[in-house]
């Protein structure tokens, strides 16, 4: 008898696209406002509504691992190859919540929650490589206070822009709530 | 449970997240301003075998510029690039703890002149910048040494003019095989006449555009200041000497981040 997979074709179609459409507002678009965590304002964003769309548990991780892989071996950043643990975390992190709140990721609140939670993690992920890889803690770990405020506010800020947008998409009848096309 | 007790529990997290986070911000604080910089000092040697670029009368920006004092590119200077470990942070003071880098240098046995300028890389893109050679605003560090001419370093090489410089890095992770490659960085300018004005060399932060000085001390004390909003995300000093150096030849040298208000 065969198995069917866990994602339809339809689905990792989806969520590929989710999860490049990750990396390019990350490394494409420069808000210079010069605060930390302000770019999660616009990659939270992907990675929430794609994670709403399919609504299955492992659809944000999956969507972090594709644009953590993209951003390992075509990004710019500093972190290089260790990047996709960053961006993994972040779709681990969004996945657990999208859960604890039955996939109602439409709604602002959990989208604020979703958000804010999934670029805290990036935040402390990313500290938690830098000290791995040697830096020294004292050096960067002066002004974590004001950065996971930071990154709260503008994660948050990106999650209810998604929430808002996947509630829209629901309300047009672009796609439907536990009504994504699961034949590939 | 229902949905508003998780929205509140949720919330308790994020908000015990950002509690553990000033907890964290305020321990390191005052570590950091109560006690000694030392464990935050940043060595560095350059001995001759260092010296990997030259004979050259220029240096790395989008047109060659020269290492020499004065406008124009001449002499024969022999270039090596050593990572000071830490970066100066300009910008907005309500964003960011602004700072500047000390340099502390040490020379022994230094033949003829030894020019030092800074290349600070953009995080994010490596576009880099430099002190400025000429004109307004320029600044620069000059030590003159005694001690005899050595022989020409013979695994020097010249570097390739362009906007692109792939130089080698000095430093402790020395290569002992000839097969191991030299740690290279890349400096990237992205047109003539930009890059020149954000990073300065000082021998007082409190004029953070910078000075030219000329000195025969061996050792002495200098600072890199960035006027600019953008984030430095790594920081090389370029020590360059206009003759080849006797075997004994060293420069020693210390860098440590100093807060603006200290």
């Amino acid at each position: 008898m065969k198995r069917s997979a866990y994602f339809s074709l339809y689905e990792i179609a989806l969520l590929s696209l989710f999860g490049a459409l990750a990396f390019v507002a990350r490394m494409a678009i420069k808000i210079p406002l010069h605060i930390p965590g302000n770019s999660g304002v616009l990659w939270v964003l992907p990675v929430i509504i794609g994670t709403a769309l399919v609504r299955k548990p492992g659809a944000g991780t999956y969507i972090g691992i594709v644009s953590g892989l993209l951003a390992s071996f075509f990004g710019l950043e500093a972190l290089h190859v260790f990047d996709i643990f960053k961006y993994t975390a972040m779709g681990v992190t969004v996945d657990l919540i999208s859960m604890a709140f039955g996939h109602r990721l439409d709604r602002p609140v959990v989208g604020f929650i979703a958000g804010a939670a999934g670029n805290l993690v990036k935040m402390t992920v990313n500290y938690a490589v830098h000290l791995l890889l040697g830096v020294q803690g004292t050096f960067i770990l002066i002004g974590i206070g004001v950065s996971s405020v930071t990154h709260l506010v503008f994660g948050g800020i990106g999650g209810i822009l998604a929430a808002l947008i996947i509630g829209r998409l629901y309300r047009a009848g672009v796609v439907h709530q536990g009504d994504v096309p699961d034949d590939g | 449970m229902e949905f508003g007790r998780r929205v509140v529990l949720a919330v308790g997290v994020l908000v015990a997240i950002i509690a553990v986070s000033f907890l964290i911000d305020m321990a390191v604080g005052q570590v950091y301003a109560g006690g000694s910089t030392d464990a935050l000092l940043h060595t560095a040697t350059v001995t001759r075998e260092d010296l990997r670029h030259g004979p050259q009368s220029w240096r790395p920006y989008a047109t060659p510029i020269a290492i020499g004092p004065g406008d124009l590119p001449s002499g024969s200077w022999y270039l090596a690039f050593a990572e000071l470990g830490t970066v100066p942070v300009g910008g907005n003071p309500a964003l960011a703890r602004k700072g500047v880098v000390r340099v502390h240098y040490r020379f022994t046995d230094l033949a003829g002149t030894a020019s030092f300028s800074v290349y600070g890389l953009r995080a994010g893109d490596g576009r880099t910048w430099t002190n400025r050679q000429s004109g307004y605003g320029t600044s620069g560090y000059y030590v003159s040494g005694t001690a005899a001419a050595g022989e020409s370093p013979r695994w020097a090489s010249l570097l390739e003019k362009g906007d692109r410089y792939v130089v080698e890095i000095a430093g402790s992770s020395r290569p002992v095989d000839d097969d191991v490659a030299w740690d290279t960085r890349t400096f990237w300018f992205e047109r003539t006449g930009s890059g020149l004005d954000g990073i300065h060399i000082t021998t007082d932060p409190a004029v953070p555009k910078g000075q030219v000085t000329e000195t025969g001390d061996f050792e002495g004390t200098f600072y890199v200041t960035y006027t600019g909003g953008n984030v430095v995300g790594d920081l090389f000093l370029m020590v360059a000497v206009d003759r080849p150096q006797p075997e004994d030849f060293e420069l020693l040298l210390e860098s440590t981040f100093v807060e603006d208000d200290e």
